[in-house]
């Protein structure tokens, strides 16, 4: 038994752990149904859902496998089975990598143009085949 | 059959046998069916008076005035049709439902001659024309406020108002 | 000096282009059968309106973001999308409502069939949106849509028994030929017409369009806070003109042409063209902010780049929805269905989204990350409190009586 009386700790004594370097994101909040803009400022899609890489969720995880990191920003047809439940098959997922992510703020900024984006060919489909065709499409408004 | 499936089909029965009803029984022709076309038709031959007397004394158009007499003959024709459709059984309802369609009727070519005045250029059709002599502004609308007068005795006496 | 014309520009601009199809016929509706009891129904929408326009407009201004975008980022996809598709459908109705209207006053000018005049009014509609400049057609319809003072010079020129309609609108009653069904159920369609909810969606994407920083919030402020009233008061001078010239003879309101009677007797030819233009370049320019709105909701809920600002093939998704929406108005319309009669629906199904439309507004006002230190005040936030009760009240009760009164027949 120790000769001194132990003081009671308070819990706003304990010093916090030290922040790790990077910035903490949650997903929920932070990515997900934010804008995307290119580098140019041009708005791309809103991320409709997120790709992660890892073990499937009902896989056992092997022993010293890496944490789940993410692969890719989603968006299109993905938002239906994000809201109802369900996953579309990997080939149909449009994807915008996580490296071409430039920063990460109320938007989303990608460091490449639009244009390289597999996630914009809508968009370059319409304007090549039916907004570009029409006369004035591609002028400045007047 | 189940006691549930009997219960069952006794409902359906039941809401089949509501259903033929209500849908054989189209409207009787008492004073609160009729209150709704007889109050439209009035409602129309006011306004094409008002376009035609407006016409006489060229404050409008007579694009204005023909689209609005164009509209209000529209709307005389479908309550025209509404009123068709009431069934009559009674003596007393079919010469009540017939005289209401009488009077439609008169109002229609009221305003059928209206139109066609209407139609014509401010300094009147010429002789022989739709819109002229017999049928010449001021005498479509002494036709169209007879034909008022009409609707609106058969209304009092129909208790409608 | 310029400023000075700058600010008259937006005032008279938020005049002109308050009243739209739906105000036109509603308020002639309700004027040729009701007088002027429904007349503070209008007050309280003006005030709403101004309201939801300011925090809007605030919104766009200090985050520089449109109303929908952060719809989505606060409230999730599925909030988002229950608007969108309510809003949209909503949108959907009332452009149909409104390129029938341009149809109607079209005819009701030069007595060729309507029917002929929707494909004109559409391909007008559709090239203005693809070409002209946001603040050219913003100044030009809005300025035109001016005319429809006509209708209160009208209203003076008729010598119309003033107490009568003053105690028609301060001592409102139900009459013994109406019912309180069909009133309350014209007092939502009157609400629904006042507080269009497009014209906030328009408002918010407009002031990103225009690039709009918080220094341009007091002139916003202004244009808002003394041209929507002024818009009011020209609605309540159509209810009135009806109130003095149709609802005595037994003239009820089904048709555009009826509402020109009194200006014509009033006025005469004259006043005839004036009100025609107006109606014109009033039902215009709300047939080109629904569309745009229809495409600024889409685009906003999806991410696709969009603006006038941007040149059409910069923003090919915004520009193929919005012609897909005129398309499939222009195709409603070809059924041979009554304008008048999509106008009045659409302006109750406006009431029945309110809700939908104004929570999420309020909700962003009041956030902190996008509006920093312009977060709404206690007073505005009591205000929109009180409006949303109301705006849920009027929700609730519109389909029941529409139901009970067979649509206001």
């Amino acid at each position: 038994m120790s000769a001194e009386k132990r003081r009671k700790i308070e819990p706003s004594e304990i010093r916090p752990a030290p922040r790790p370097a990077g910035l903490v994101l949650d997903a929920q909040l932070h990515l997900l149904d934010r804008q995307v803009l290119d580098v140019d400022g041009v708005p791309v899609t809103t991320v409709d859902d997120l790709e992660l890489s890892g073990p499937a969720p009902d896989e056992p995880i092997p022993e010293g496998a890496a944490p789940p990191s993410i692969t890719a920003l989603l968006t299109g047809p993905v938002l239906g089975t994000r809201i109802f439940g369900g996953r579309p098959p990997s080939n149909r997922l449009i994807r915008i990598p996580w490296d071409v992510v430039s920063g990460v703020d109320t938007v989303i900024t990608v460091g490449v143009r639009s244009d390289s984006l597999e996630a914009s060919w809508v968009e370059r489909w319409l304007r090549n085949h039916v907004i570009g065709r029409i006369p004035g499409g591609s002028h400045d408004p007047d | 059959m189940s006691q549930y499936g009997r219960r069952l089909a006794t409902i359906l029965l039941a809401l089949a046998v509501l259903a033929g009803a209500l849908t054989a029984c189209s409207q009787r022709p008492s004073p609160e069916a009729l209150k709704g076309p007889a109050k439209d038709v009035f409602s129309a031959v006011q306004a094409a008076t008002l376009a035609v007397d407006l016409r006489i004394k060229n404050s409008t158009t007579a694009a204005a005035g023909s689209t609005a007499a164009d509209d209000m003959l529209g709307e005389v024709e479908s309550a025209t049709d509404e009123v068709e459709g009431f069934t009559a059984p009674t003596e007393e309802e079919k010469s009540l439902r017939d005289d209401m369609l009488t009077s439609f009727a008169t109002i229609s070519r009221a305003m059928l001659h209206a139109r066609d005045a209407l139609t014509a250029p401010s300094g009147g059709p010429e002789q022989g024309q739709p819109g002229s002599g017999a049928h010449g502004l001021p005498e479509v609308l002494g036709e169209l406020r007879n034909a008022t007068d009409q609707l609106k005795a058969l209304m009092t006496k129909a208790g409608i108002q | 000096m310029k400023r000075l014309l700058g600010v008259a520009l937006g005032i008279l601009t938020a005049i002109g282009g308050f009243v739209d199809i739906g105000d036109l016929v509603t308020n002639a509706v309700v004027g040729s059968r009701f007088g002027l009891s429904l007349a503070w129904v209008v007050v309280v929408g003006v005030v709403g309106i101004c309201l939801f326009a300011n925090m809007s407009g605030r919104v766009a201004a200090v985050s520089g973001r449109a109303t929908f975008e952060v719809i989505r980022e606060r409230m999730g996809p599925r909030a988002g999308l229950a608007n969108l598709a309510a809003s949209f459908l909503i949108n959907l109705m009332t452009v149909t409502a409104e390129i029938g209207g341009i149809a109607l006053a079209l005819q009701l000018a030069s007595g060729v069939a309507y029917l002929l005049w929707v494909p004109v009014a559409l391909l007008a509609v559709w090239l203005v949106i693809w070409r002209v400049k946001f603040k050219i057609m913003e100044n030009v319809t809005g300025l035109l849509g001016l005319s429809l003072i006509v209708f209160a010079v009208a209203l003076f020129l008729l010598k119309p028994d003033w107490g009568v309609l003053a105690s028609q609108a301060f001592a409102p009653s139900v009459s013994q030929e109406e019912g309180p069904g069909v009133y309350w159920y014209f007092a939502i369609a009157l609400f629904g017409a006042a507080m269009t909810p497009y014209e906030v969606f328009f408002f918010s994407s407009g002031a990103v369009e225009e690039r709009w920083k918080v220094k341009d919030l007091m002139q916003a402020r202004m244009n808002v806070l003394l041209g929507f009233p002024l818009g009011g008061f020209l609605s309540v001078a159509i209810a009135a003109c009806a109130a003095v010239v149709l609802l005595p003879a037994g003239i009820s309101v089904t048709t555009l042409s009826q509402v020109a009677l009194p200006v014509a007797q009033a006025g005469g030819q004259l006043a005839l063209a004036v009100l025609i233009l107006g109606v014109v370049a009033a039902t215009f320019g709300a047939a080109l902010e629904t569309t745009l709105s229809s495409g600024y909701t889409l685009a906003q809920f999806f991410g696709w780049s969009w603006g006038k600002f941007r040149r059409p093939a910069q923003a090919a998704r915004f520009h193929m929805s919005m012609i897909v929406v005129l398309l499939a108005g222009a195709a409603v319309l070809a059924t041979g269905v009554d304008p008048i009669l999509v106008t009045e629906y659409s302006v109750v199904f406006s009431a029945i989204a309110l809700p939908l439309t104004y929570l999420p507004i309020l909700i962003v006002a009041n956030d902190p990350q996008y509006m920093g230190e312009h977060v709404n005040n206690r007073a505005v936030n009591i205000a929109g409190l009180v409006y949303l009760v109301i705006i849920l009240a009027a929700s609730l009760a519109a389909i029941p009586l529409m139901i009970v009164t067979g649509a206001g027949a």
